[in-house]
């Protein structure tokens, strides 16, 4: 299994070094806010000519998005931090999105691995884009809905409309679901610890005896994969790894010594290689306990500072929106006349072969 | 390569190198067009995927794309088809391929081609190798078959087609659909257990491909679900208990005929002992007896000799040469065309196979 992973496109894209994952939010928050802070100026500049033109009929006036009493030179952007925290909250939400569905589908359809890869989705796709262009609500049920697809647990997004009272279509749904999977380079399968997990419970269950106690330390482990979802662990560490902290941990807490069966598991692996697992284990358990969900009030907080820090291109109503809407379609008329070009002037060379 | 850049800037990137061309075929859910990379002048298969219309609507990207995405993102291997690069253009996916302008299907049936035993040999090797990779990494590629297993200029066969495949490998695994695999490729649990199956599917697929490569003609073409298995049961004996324990059980609200079992030695006259014994693994009732991919690569069919042809002196279809050949002219598209035709009416065929190839499956 360990070789294994090494080919996987999650060990070959989305597993880093601490020092990686901090350089890659890092940049990717540099360049964001340098971008929306762009637009924002040109959002600005666009509704200055709009105004100072004679007053346009109604309609055709641009929406104002973000406050309008900003000075843009004043907005205040999303902090990296702030992203972090925002998305802490998000991905929570989705355990707690799968309990509006009926009992059916939750049973069904939302299971562990399709709410652990739309956690994954998420993670994944925030390393790669900023909030200030896509608002998490509708990232998190967009990668819900693909999630339930890339495990073979299909629900139709009528289902998640009706259920989760979104105010956002399915055509928005259908566009973002692409955007993801662009941001996920459309690398879908995801490798979680649950597997693992359940392989040394089996493993554990002929090495050991105390099967009820063996019962409840798998059971018990499983809570804490779900909480090392919510954590970096998954760009941090194999799967397996993962797993067999949680299973460490749930031990520790029913008071069961695994020393005996790790010493059984582990007797033929040298020293060094040993010494070093253990080092994982111990920081994979440090974050998994000291992983802090984040609370309501500063999510409102933080989202009430993104509502004024939106990138307006991708509000469908700005003026830069109308504007590239514009620019798009004389490309589109562009590229027609020249498709019409070519295909004239080929019929013309034909003509002249039988001439 | 740097991974600070957008994913849009990223993928318009990846999109300005190819340039696609020609159509060259369409599939149930996908127009297939040839297409360059520019840089290289390597040629590529760029397929478009259609946006489906289900019963419910529309539900964005189409199963069976987001299917062998997943899929091939994973499998890096000779034998398994190559997807190179993904983009999407104006809520289109489109799947940059490696190109191969034959298949096993086209070739069994080109009776122009004569093949021997090596060259069977050396198909049989290289679907197994593909399939063992799949198989490792945890997929089910549940549609095997002559027109699935594409072959290259240079004789390498891969397989492809990942559109029904799923991973597999999850304990808790219930809710497999029944409705997979082509019939005649179809393994006899699928009939009886569906929704509880493994990788043992796709092993009896192969053994019903090597039955062909043995016949040149398909092996247990049925025209139904029950004329299927009166069909496997009238070639391998309708299955005992000893063969298939608890199958009386699978079965009980089905009246079969008792067949005995007839040698397979009898119907495959040119096959030597240790092809038929391979054979016969391959075709097992019960699943969980059933050879897996390693075992059957260690079988002694692939050790004795004679040894497996090389890929590149393997028997090709003239045609395909010719076609190439002709590429820069340009009524080369007529011989294409007839190609294609004699696919369409092939496929034809075996669309009632296929009727139950529904979007909704999971
Ligand atoms: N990699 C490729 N290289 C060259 N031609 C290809 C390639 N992939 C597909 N084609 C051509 O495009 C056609 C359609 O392919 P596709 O895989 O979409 O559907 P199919 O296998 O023919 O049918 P179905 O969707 O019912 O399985 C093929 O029949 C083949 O002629
Ligand atoms: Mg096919």
């Amino acid at each position: 299994m360990k070789e294994l992973f090494t080919e996987t496109s999650q060990y070959r894209n989305w597993f880093y070094s601490k020092e990686k994952l901090q350089e890659i939010r890092e940049k990717n928050h540099v360049s964001a806010v340098e971008r929306v802070k762009q637009r924002v100026l040109e959002e600005a500049e666009l509704q200055k000519l709009v105004s100072a033109k004679s007053t346009p009929t109604r309609g055709e006036q641009p929406e104002r998005v973000n406050s309008p009493r900003l000075n843009p030179s004043e907005i205040e952007y999303l902090k990296m931090e702030d992203e972090l925290a925002l998305c802490n909250y998000y991905q929570t939400q989705i355990p707690l999105v799968d309990s509006k569905f009926p009992e059916e589908i939750q049973k069904n359809k939302f299971t562990d691995k399709v709410k652990a890869s739309a956690i994954t989705y998420v993670k994944r796709f925030y390393l790669r884009n900023t909030m200030m262009d896509y608002h998490p609500r509708d990232i998190m049920i967009t990668c819900l809905f693909l999630a339930a697809k890339t495990e073979f647990s299909f629900v139709p997004i009528e289902d998640f409309i009706k259920f989760l009272t979104t105010k956002a279509t399915k055509e928005v749904f259908f566009d973002l679901e692409l955007i993801v999977a662009r941001s996920l380079r459309y690398e879908f399968t995801v490798h979680h610890p649950y597997l693992s997990a359940y392989g040394l419970f089996l493993d554990m269950q002929t090495a050991l005896k105390d099967a009820k106690k063996i019962q409840a330390i798998y059971e018990k482990s499983k809570e804490y994969i779900h909480k090392s979802l919510f954590t970096d662990t998954m760009f941090l560490y194999q799967p397996s790894q993962i797993a067999l902290a949680t299973v460490r941990i749930a031990a520790k807490e029913l008071n069961f010594d695994l020393n005996s069966y790790f010493r059984i598991k582990f007797n033929s692996e040298p020293k060094g290689k040993l010494d070093n697992l253990y080092k994982i284990l111990d920081e994979i358990e440090k974050i998994i306990k000291e992983y802090e969900p984040t609370p309501l009030n500063k999510a409102k907080e933080i989202d009430a500072r993104l509502h004024k820090c939106k990138n307006p291109e991708k509000n469908p109503n700005s003026a830069i929106s109308r504007k590239r809407k514009l620019e798009r379609e004389g490309l589109e008329d562009a590229d027609h006349h020249k498709k019409k070009r070519i295909e004239d002037e080929y019929q013309k060379s034909l003509e002249e072969v039988f001439k | 390569m740097s991974s600070f850049q957008a994913p849009e800037e990223e993928e318009l990137q990846i999109e300005n190198k190819y340039l696609k061309e020609k159509k060259i075929g369409e599939g149930t859910y996908a127009k297939v067009y040839r297409g360059t990379e520019r840089a290289t002048g390597r040629t590529v298969a760029i397929k478009k995927i259609k946006l489906v219309q289900t019963e419910i609507g529309s539900q964005g990207i189409e199963l069976s794309a987001v299917r062998e995405v997943k899929c091939l993102r994973e499998l890096r291997h000779p034998n398994v088809i190559e997807l190179i690069d993904i983009y999407s253009h104006k809520s289109n996916l489109k799947l940059v391929l490696e190109y191969l302008d034959s298949d096993l299907e086209m070739i069994i049936k080109d009776k122009s081609i004569l093949f021997q035993a090596p060259d069977i040999k050396s198909w049989m090797l290289m679907t197994l190798r593909g399939l063992d990779h799949c198989h490792r990494n945890w997929i089910l590629h549940r549609d095997m078959k002559p027109n699935n297993l594409l072959v290259g200029k240079d004789g390498q066969l891969k397989i492809a087609d990942f559109g029904l495949a799923r991973d597999y490998g999850d304990p808790h695994a219930k809710n497999m659909s029944p409705q997979v695999v082509t019939r005649w490729y179809r393994a006899p649990e699928l009939f009886f257990m569906p929704s509880q199956y493994g990788y043992a599917v796709d092993i009896w697929s192969v053994g019903c491909i090597f039955a062909e490569l043995l016949l040149r003609t398909p092996y247990l073409a049925g025209e139904s679900d029950l004329a299927q298995l009166e069909l496997i049961f009238k070639a391998l004996g309708t299955p005992t208990e000893e063969d298939w324990p608890g199958f009386s059980e699978l079965a009980r609200d089905m009246k079969f005929q008792k067949y005995s079992r007839t040698p397979l030695q009898v119907h495959f006259k040119a096959a030597g002992s240790d092809a038929i014994d391979l054979l016969e693994k391959m075709l097992t009732y019960d699943p969980n007896k059933r050879i897996n991919t390693r075992e059957a690569l260690l079988h002694s069919y692939f050790r004795k000799l004679p040894r497996p042809t090389p890929p590149d002196q393997l028997p090709k279809q003239q045609k395909i040469q010719e076609n190439a050949i002709q590429q820069n002219s340009k009524p080369s598209i007529q011989n294409r065309g007839e190609l294609t035709e004699h696919r369409n009416k092939r496929k034809a065929q075996e669309i009632s196979n296929k009727s139950e190839k529904k979007i909704h499956r999971s």
